[in-house]
């Protein structure tokens, strides 16, 4: 997690208005989703990979172990496309305890064209992931008009999970060194103990804070200034 | 500029003994002063009560001699003159990104955006925060989480900045970069006011040291100096 | 289709089973998350469908939202240290019954603490995030993995916990509860393939029944666990954190 938010406004176009950044991946997407052909999968995929690795300048390492993490996810999903069952002797099928299982070459050409269309969208949606940082996508959503009190409760988010994540982490260091999570019950218990104290220290944060938003003269509303981009073609600040 | 403290009494809401019982005090602009006391002394009440978070149910705040109005334009008007840094920085920065971060206060103040952008950009380079000011917040290490902090209260230019132990979590290197700011800020005439544990700092940096007992006035003046013992 | 050569009907059965066993290894290997849907999987229509779907719970929820933020500014710092929780909660290594760990949904916990409607907006960012800062689920899908997580899921145990309330002991509710929260997240996610990807034999139902069995391996353990972790956290928060219950409004806290 904090390595894709850390490729996201360290890459090379970071500093990019996210317009183009999610103009391209949302493009993308709906080119990937509406042509739905193998070809045309691939060639975004390409794309995608490519504008990410050398435009973006993402590690292709990364870039591939993520892809895989998320290909062996659809796989499962892609199986169920993949294979027909029935309860029904069937001649060309497996025997799987009291099903048949089967599949033949039609699912099985859906299944391939569908997992490589997921893998293009997923492509696309990981360049955003990784070259636009969650700020600028918040801004981007206060320019479009979404209601203020969302725009801030996102942002309220985005912050307050890296907090509770480093409490989360501490707690997980905490209750491993005294062996917590040793078996089925102690893991299950040492589990519901950080649950609790995230809950606690999520409230008493939000007490502190509001303390600390009110020493600096806040009323109400969370203004904050607007974020600066650079355009394509233009060199700026 | 002068913040006053007469008979000063806070109680926290539900609790029946006071954490503040009769503090008096006088702190000047350019002052450099260390606040000291053991846990639980009342140090960071002291400095909640300084900002008008909590309200003295006996005693006042005189802000040059005139005593705080708990009303809105009141509290903005001690707000704008008075600053609290948090003992953790991370209570502080509630937006995601460091620039963002900082324009809260100045906004809050009512100042315009391109004024507001001036400040940001001034303060950042006041505690030499220019390169992070892009930067998501939780992105930062702790010494640099201390000066985003510290920068986002002195975007509202205060006379009076009460500083909560914020050295306390810092290494060896980055503790006199902090304190350094907090010199440069006294010397432009800003009176600094830090909490701390650490005597050895407090007799060294502060020109006053103000000690702490269960919630008053225990002793105060140079460490060392005639004035100390009385 | 159904009836091509002999030699055509044996690759493919052959290539699905290796796979499969490689999918699914790779599958349970992992410490298995919630069940988003992946970016692209689902056809055009569908995915808007869902986000039709979706919305009209988002506008109650943000007009709700709203209100809560006019009464009392700063719920929104309790907004977004809720969606934070949830987030966060969803990262919290579960062990599951079966042996392998998974993630807890805390959807069920969500909807008891801050109500269903909120919950669709909150989970709707979480899922946002999920998709953005993990690479879970996706931003077409988004709208499906809303109905699913946020909108059926805090329905279902929302209406648990305040039907039951008082018949049975808070234990057993609080579990049923989580459970049936994630049970129904589950289904609605397998009705939701199904439905775009009927089964060319048996239709819907037969590919209800196929996806439903693929994700049982993972999902059934992971609701057990939830309910237990579930009851077990609200159980300590009644003990320890009985004032922020109470200032959440949460029933007989
Ligand atoms: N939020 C609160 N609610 C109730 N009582 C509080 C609260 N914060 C502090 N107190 C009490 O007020 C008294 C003064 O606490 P304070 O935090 O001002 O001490 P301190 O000098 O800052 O201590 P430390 O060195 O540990 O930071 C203590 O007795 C403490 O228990
Ligand atoms: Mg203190």
């Amino acid at each position: 997690m904090r390595q894709i938010d850390a490729y996201a406004y360290s890459n090379r176009i970071s500093k990019l208005h996210p317009a183009y950044k999610v103009g391209a991946s949302l493009l993308a997407l709906v080119l990937c989703l509406t042509l739905n052909r193998p070809l045309a999968s691939l060639l975004i995929l390409a794309l995608m990979l490519g504008l990410t690795i050398f435009w973006a300048g993402v590690s292709w390492r990364f870039v591939l172990t993520l892809l895989l993490t998320e290909g062996s996810f659809l796989l499962a999903g892609v199986l169920g496309v993949a294979i027909s069952v029935s309860t029904m002797p069937d001649a060309g099928g497996a025997a799987l305890g009291p099903f048949w299982v089967r599949s033949d070459a039609a699912s099985v050409w859906l299944a391939l064209n569908l997992f490589l269309r997921a893998l293009g969208s997923v492509s696309a949606m990981n360049f955003l992931a990784l070259t636009t940082p969650i700020l600028d996508l918040i801004e981007l959503l206060r320019r479009l008009r979404v209601p203020e009190v969302l725009v801030e409760v996102m942002g309220l988010t985005y912050r307050f999970i890296f907090i509770l994540f480093d409490s989360l982490e501490r707690m997980t260091l905490a209750q491993e060194v005294r062996l917590g999570f040793g078996n089925w019950r102690s893991s299950l218990r040492s589990a519901a103990l950080i649950g609790t104290n995230l809950f606690i220290d999520a409230f008493r944060r939000s007490r502190i804070l509001e303390t600390a938003l009110q020493s600096r003269a806040w009323d109400g509303a969370l203004r904050v200034l607007p974020r600066k981009y650079n355009h394509p073609f233009q060199k700026c600040n | 500029m002068q913040l006053t403290f007469i008979d000063v009494h806070v109680r926290y809401p539900g609790l029946d003994i006071s954490a503040l019982n009769g503090v008096n005090l006088e702190i000047n602009t350019g002052e450099r002063v260390a606040l000291v006391g053991r846990n639980g002394s009342g140090k960071s009440t002291l400095m909640l009560t300084a900002n008008g978070i909590l309200r003295p149910h006996q005693g006042a705040l005189l802000l040059d001699g005139r005593p705080v109005r708990y009303d809105r334009s009141g509290l903005r008007e001690l707000r704008r003159n008075v600053g609290v840094v948090f003992q953790n920085p991370d209570d502080q920065l509630f937006s995601a990104s460091v620039y963002q971060d900082i324009s809260l206060g100045p906004l809050n103040l009512g100042l315009t955006q391109a004024e507001a952008h001036r400040r940001v950009q001034e303060v950042a380079e006041f505690c030499g925060l220019q390169e992070l000011l892009d930067r998501p917040t939780h992105a930062l290490s702790g010494g640099e989480k201390t000066r985003a902090a510290l920068a986002g209260v002195l975007a509202m230019s205060p006379r009076f900045l009460f500083a909560d132990e914020v050295t306390n979590s810092l290494d060896p290197w980055m503790r006199p970069q902090v304190l350094e700011i907090l010199d440069r800020l006294a010397d432009s005439g800003c009176a600094v006011i830090l909490a701390t544990h650490d005597w050895a700092l407090a007799s060294a940096w502060a020109q006053r040291v103000i000690w702490l007992e269960g919630g008053s006035v225990f002793r105060q003046g140079k460490p060392g100096a005639s004035s100390w013992l009385t | 289709m159904l009836h091509t050569s002999g030699m055509y009907r044996r690759w493919p059965v052959l290539a699905l089973w290796l796979t499969a066993t490689a999918g699914l290894a790779l599958f349970s290997a992992r410490t298995a998350y919630a069940m988003h849907i992946m970016e692209g999987f689902l056809p055009p229509a569908w995915a808007a469908f869902w986000f039709a779907v979706a919305v009209p719970f988002w506008v109650i929820g943000f007009i709700q939202i709203r209100r809560l933020v006019k009464e009392k500014p700063e719920s929104r710092l309790m907004l977004g240290l809720a969606g934070a929780f949830a987030f966060v909660l969803s990262a919290l290594k579960l062990p599951s019954v079966t042996g392998s760990c998974s993630h807890p949904t805390g959807v069920g916990l969500g909807a008891i603490l801050f109500g269903p409607f909120v919950m669709s907006i909150l989970g709707g960012i979480v899922l946002l995030f999920q998709a953005l800062l993990l690479a879970h689920g996706g931003l077409t899908t988004l709208g499906a993995n809303a109905v699913s997580m946020a909108v059926v899921g805090p329905l279902a145990a929302w209406g648990v916990w305040k039907g039951l309330q008082g018949r049975l002991p808070e234990d057993g509710v609080v579990f049923l509860a989580a459970t049936l929260a994630d049970l129904l997240t589950y289904v609605t996610t397998s009705a939701q393939l199904a439905l775009a990807y009927p089964d060319p034999v048996g239709g819907f139902v037969a590919s209800f029944a196929k996806f439903g069995a693929i994700f049982a391996i993972t999902q059934i353990p992971l609701a057990i666990s939830e309910g237990i972790l579930t009851v077990l956290i609200f159980r300590a928060l009644r003990q320890t954190a009985a004032t922020e219950l109470k200032a959440l409004g949460v029933q007989g806290a």
